[in-house]
């Protein structure tokens, strides 16, 4: 009869215990800690961006006659205006440039891919030559004809990658020879150029030389 | 068994899936960029009109006055090749300080060594040209011979 009386009253008081045990393993949970909260890292694609500048003049040149050339071609009238193209490169990866060309026109055509007919000079920044007179360079060093119709592609502007607003200036200088014949009156020549560029990174430039066609790099 | 055969069916599609995204990822793997400016155009220019026109020959003393209209090669006047004709003998005239000048879409010139002697027999006719230096590039073919009127 004590044993049990005494028992009730234990059990309040253990049950107190245990609550304040509770309380204790609480309070003894509540360490002073600190997180510090890492910068995260970050992993941001690089871009590839190529563009026309403010200063680029597409021509449009109208009655030419034989004898007639720009300004730089380096013979002829040298009278008339070269056409600029004011390309910049705006991606932040490094990139290796290229210009493709493509003349068609007529009929009847005044570019004809032989010295009587539209002799054109395509160069960059007045240095690097791709277009001379009919012909650019393969990629063994070769000149080669340009037959109307016909897209050049992949001729490398520079052996160094390109990066961010690196600006390339193209110049197309022309001249209709005093050989053109009669049947060129009226006759016209559409010179289309496509600049274009790839990442550089993981990119080998191989045996490509600046001026030439280049193949050895993928291009897209 | 209809959930066996469904659970299959859905990893079929989920690899099917995976193996398609692989691919577009291999397509896209670099970085590239085009930009095509407006094309470039080059055109001839024209005689306007693209025959040669008739000369109008007058005696005047013991000179032969001629004249046309003017033609055109594009925006610019073209330039002309003025000939005597005697039987079969073709002689450029209009040279030098006689060569013909353009008033208000009329080109004149005088042939001083027409008339020597008697009325002249000759026949005369224009060739409109380009010309670079001394040297012909394009032109027309000649007019057709006219008899002093």
């Amino acid at each position: 009869m004590l044993k049990k009386q005494s028992f009730r009253k234990w059990v309040p008081s253990l049950a107190g215990v245990l609550a304040l045990g509770a309380v204790g393993i609480s309070v003894t949970s509540s360490l002073f800690s600190d997180t510090q909260t890492g910068v995260a890292n970050t992993f941001e694609a690089g871009t590839v961006e190529v563009g026309v500048g403010s200063t680029t003049r597409v021509c449009t040149v109208s009655d030419m006659l034989p004898g007639d050339s720009s300004s730089s071609y380096g013979s002829g009238s040298q009278s008339l205006l070269p056409c600029v193209y004011d390309v910049v490169y705006t991606g932040t990866s490094t990139a290796w440039l290229a210009v493709d060309i493509a003349v068609t026109g007529g009929p009847p055509a005044l570019y004809t891919g032989d010295s009587s007919g539209l002799q054109l000079k395509l160069d960059a920044n007045g240095s690097t030559t791709f277009v001379s007179g009919t012909s650019y360079t393969a990629v063994n060093g070769s000149p080669t004809n340009i037959t109307s119709g016909s897209t050049i592609r992949n001729l490398l502007v520079s052996a160094t990658p390109a990066t961010k607003d690196t600006s390339v200036l193209f110049n197309v200088n022309y001249l209709l020879p005093t050989l053109a014949p009669n049947a060129l009156q009226g006759a016209s020549a559409s010179v289309t150029l496509t600049f274009h560029a790839v990442q550089s990174a993981n990119q080998p430039i191989g045996s490509c030389v600046a001026g030439r066609q280049c193949n050895s790099i993928t291009w897209s | 068994m209809g959930g066996t055969r469904r659970t299959r069916s859905l990893i079929r599609v989920a690899i099917l899936l995976l193996l398609s995204h692989v691919g577009t990822a291999r397509v896209s793997s670099l970085f590239t960029a085009t930009d095509t400016p407006t094309v470039s155009s080059f055109v001839g220019a024209m005689f306007s009109p693209n025959v040669a026109p008739t000369v109008q020959a007058r005696r005047q003393g013991a000179n032969v006055e001629l004249s046309w209209s003017v033609v055109r090669l594009g925006t610019r006047v073209a330039g002309y090749m003025v000939w005597r004709i005697d039987g079969s003998t073709w002689t450029q005239i209009c040279l030098g300080a006689d060569a013909p000048v353009t008033t208000a879409g009329t080109v004149t010139c005088r042939d001083r060594r027409a008339a020597q002697g008697g009325s002249p027999t000759f026949l005369y006719s224009v060739q409109p040209v380009h010309m670079v230096g001394t040297s012909v590039t394009w032109s027309l073919s000649p007019g057709m011979p006219q008899p002093v009127g």
